[in-house]
């Protein structure tokens, strides 16, 4: 039988990749999501046709999770069936999944979702790719090309090799800098006995805001990620006593192409803790605010970036590293990701920034979200899009009650600010 | 629209306010889109590793204890290698394919097999009864054969599920009616057929009416229309 087939591409794990797989537990992975709500209902014939399209323009992105003697990789596959959506976003996917697709294409009534286990790619390659399928299927649905400016790349072009490339390899300096292992305070509650996923989505007019933020004199993730920190703080302060306090800390992702110039589509993103040391957590907001401000200040340069990521991939440098077997990696990685990687921080906050579509597109486009998995040993999460004119800030939670909800909403109500929730409650 | 108990402000189409969990007043429900799909969450399959480890632990107790006891009562194996024997053909049969989230029946089949065949021919060399390569092993063999044969083609060959069953009814049969004559054969008994002769009729029947099921499409759409599940 003659092999018309090329030979399917493998990739190895990006450097920030490699924690995904090894951290992974029973019920819980590191996915995230990105979905995109159209003007009408979602047909699924035309979406099959555009996921076909966008997966063989970015064959980095849909691929599956194989393993290795010594480490784990990515090998390229067909696009996935799109399916309608379940019962909860994010789903826990098991190794059985990723075995054969680490990526879900979903739909329901006017949403296109994409479901992305976190080693295939980040919130800027997930963004490109969601806005690529979203253009491949309004040209399929509508029978015509849409301008697709310089915010989408060609659809029915090759992958380039800067798309696929690790840039921390590329970018990796000499200086590293010891990564910071003192726990932060955990937040905790009733697990959901069926793992239920709670999605709160706090909707806010961008205008408002960022002239908060302005008037203020930061950021809006410094606004936000002071707000989680003062209302963490504030929850800490209720359930445990004061000589128990630990750090109030927020992690913020930051996207290394705003610093290092790369167009990859996996994994380049450092993260970053901000917050309220031991024995700071009875600030006001104001104080932490400015704490948090001028901590990102210090934090985000280019240079303690480039240094906090020579730190990982020093790490999977070493020769004895790469040649212990990959279940006693396994094992290793595991242990550092709970004890570094997530203890340090109370929640992540991912901020997407603001999504830009071409004129045509955006008419077809009335929202975007952002929903990151919950931490594994921590309930709670956020990510945060904005687009039209609107912000949405998703918090996701596994726990009964809303106990951060309900303190963090009415702060930025009393803020000023215009929420209007919407929730997945059952 | 607003909360009734809290008063933040609310999507329309939402069940229960996120912040209070207060259910949201019936003029309200089913209004507008509703945010996630209303659909029940799959179940996951549990994880039982650490109640077979205790089971494990059990058969290893009891079967440690039959020995001992038996050993101190009659300074020699007895009885305990029939409580052993049955045992560990519950303990491969129920237990041992539960370590595994997917438990292949292809290959623990033969693992049961092994157990029994073992068994038996511990009992025979035993007794010197000389039943196991004339009688036992070929019935058994036969049968944990065709046994096997069904199992690897359901689980690998997609569809011909009537040829596969009708199939393995007819070896079957025909099994009865061999180990009838063996057993005769190997107890020097005169060679008649007694109580082969209803299950082999059973069994010839039920295959062949299968087959003739799967080979015939109007039968087919006619039982498939009656005993579909």
């Amino acid at each position: 039988m003659a092999r018309n087939q090329r030979e399917k591409m493998w990739l190895r794990l990006d450097n920030a990749a490699k924690i995904f797989p090894a951290s992974m537990r029973r019920g819980w992975s590191n996915v995230f999501r990105l979905s995109a709500t159209l003007r009408e209902p979602v047909k699924p014939t035309f979406l099959a046709e555009a996921a076909r399209r966008a997966c063989k323009r970015y064959p980095s992105v849909c691929v599956r999770l194989k393993r290795g003697l010594f480490w784990y990789y990515l090998e390229e596959t067909g696009a996935p069936l799109p399916k309608e959506e379940g019962c909860q976003p994010l789903y826990p996917m098991t190794r059985a999944e990723m075995g054969k697709c680490a990526l879900r294409i979903l739909y329901y009534e006017n949403r296109i979702a994409v479901e992305f286990f976190h080693a295939l790619t980040d919130g800027t390659g997930g963004m490109t790719f969601l806005k690529t399928l979203v253009l491949c299927y309004l040209e399929v649905r509508y029978g015509k090309a849409f301008p697709r400016g310089e915010a989408i790349p060609d659809p029915d072009g090759a992958a380039t090799p800067e798309e696929l490339e690790d840039a921390f390899l590329r970018y990796a300096g000499k200086n590293a800098v010891p990564r910071d292992p003192s726990p932060a305070f955990r937040l905790q509650g009733k697990p959901e006995s069926d793992g239920f996923l709670h999605v709160t989505c706090a909707t806010v007019p961008v205008k408002e805001i960022l002239a908060l933020a302005r008037n203020k004199g930061v950021s809006l993730t410094a606004l936000l990620s002071a707000s989680f920190a003062y209302c963490i703080a504030k929850l800490q302060r209720e359930k445990v006593s004061p000589e128990r306090e630990k750090a109030v800390r927020v992690q913020i992702p930051v996207n290394l192409r705003r610093f290092f110039p790369s167009s990859t589509v996996r994994n380049f993103v450092a993260v970053v803790n901000v917050g309220l040391e031991k024995g700071e957590t009875d600030a006001d907001f104001d104080e932490i605010l400015s704490l948090v401000h001028h901590q990102m200040a210090l934090l985000i340069t280019p240079r303690n970036l480039k240094a906090t990521f020579t730190a990982n991939v020093k790490s999977e440098k070493g020769v004895v590293i790469r040649l212990v077997p990959l279940f006693l990696k396994n094992i290793v990685m595991r242990a550092v990701f709970d004890r570094v990687g997530e203890s340090s921080a109370c929640l992540c906050l991912s901020n997407l920034g603001q999504v830009v579509l071409p004129e045509d597109m955006a008419e077809q486009v009335t929202r975007f979200d952002f929903i990151i998995g919950p931490q594994a040993m921590a309930p709670y999460n956020c990510g945060v899009v904005s687009y039209g004119g609107e912000i949405r800030i998703s918090v996701v939670r596994n726990t009964r009650e809303p106990e951060l909800e309900r303190v963090l909403f009415p702060f930025l109500s009393s803020l000023g600010l215009d929420l209007t929730l919407e929730s997945n409650e059952r | 629209m607003y909360c009734p108990n809290c008063g933040v402000k609310l999507e329309e189409g939402g069940k229960k306010c996120p912040l209070c969990l207060a259910e949201l007043p019936p003029s309200e429900k089913g209004k507008g889109r509703s945010f996630y799909p209303d659909l029940p969450r799959p179940r996951q399959k549990e994880d039982f590793r650490g109640l077979l480890f205790l089971i494990t632990l059990f058969f290893l107790i009891a079967g440690g204890c039959v020995l001992a006891l038996d050993l101190i009562q009659h300074r020699t194996v007895t009885y305990s290698v029939t409580v052993l024997t049955i045992l560990l053909l519950f303990y491969a049969a129920f237990c041992l394919p539960r370590w595994w989230r997917r438990p292949n029946p292809v290959i623990f089949l033969p693992v049961v097999f092994c157990c029994l065949m073992g068994a038996l021919l511990y009992q025979d060399l035993r007794t010197g009864g000389g039943w196991f390569l004339s009688f036992a092993l070929p019935v058994l063999g036969g049968f944990f054969l065709f046994l096997e044969a069904a199992v690897t083609l359901l689980e690998y060959v997609r569809g011909g599920r009537l040829y596969i069953f009708g199939g393995f009814f007819l070896a079957i049969g025909v099994l009865f009616f061999v180990s009838e004559l063996l057993y005769r054969a190997t107890f020097s008994m005169p060679i008649c057929l007694t109580y082969s002769i209803l299950p082999l009729i059973l069994f010839c029947t039920l295959g062949m009416g299968l087959i003739v099921i799967a080979i015939v499409p109007p039968f087919r759409r006619y039982f498939e229309r009656r005993f579909f599940f």
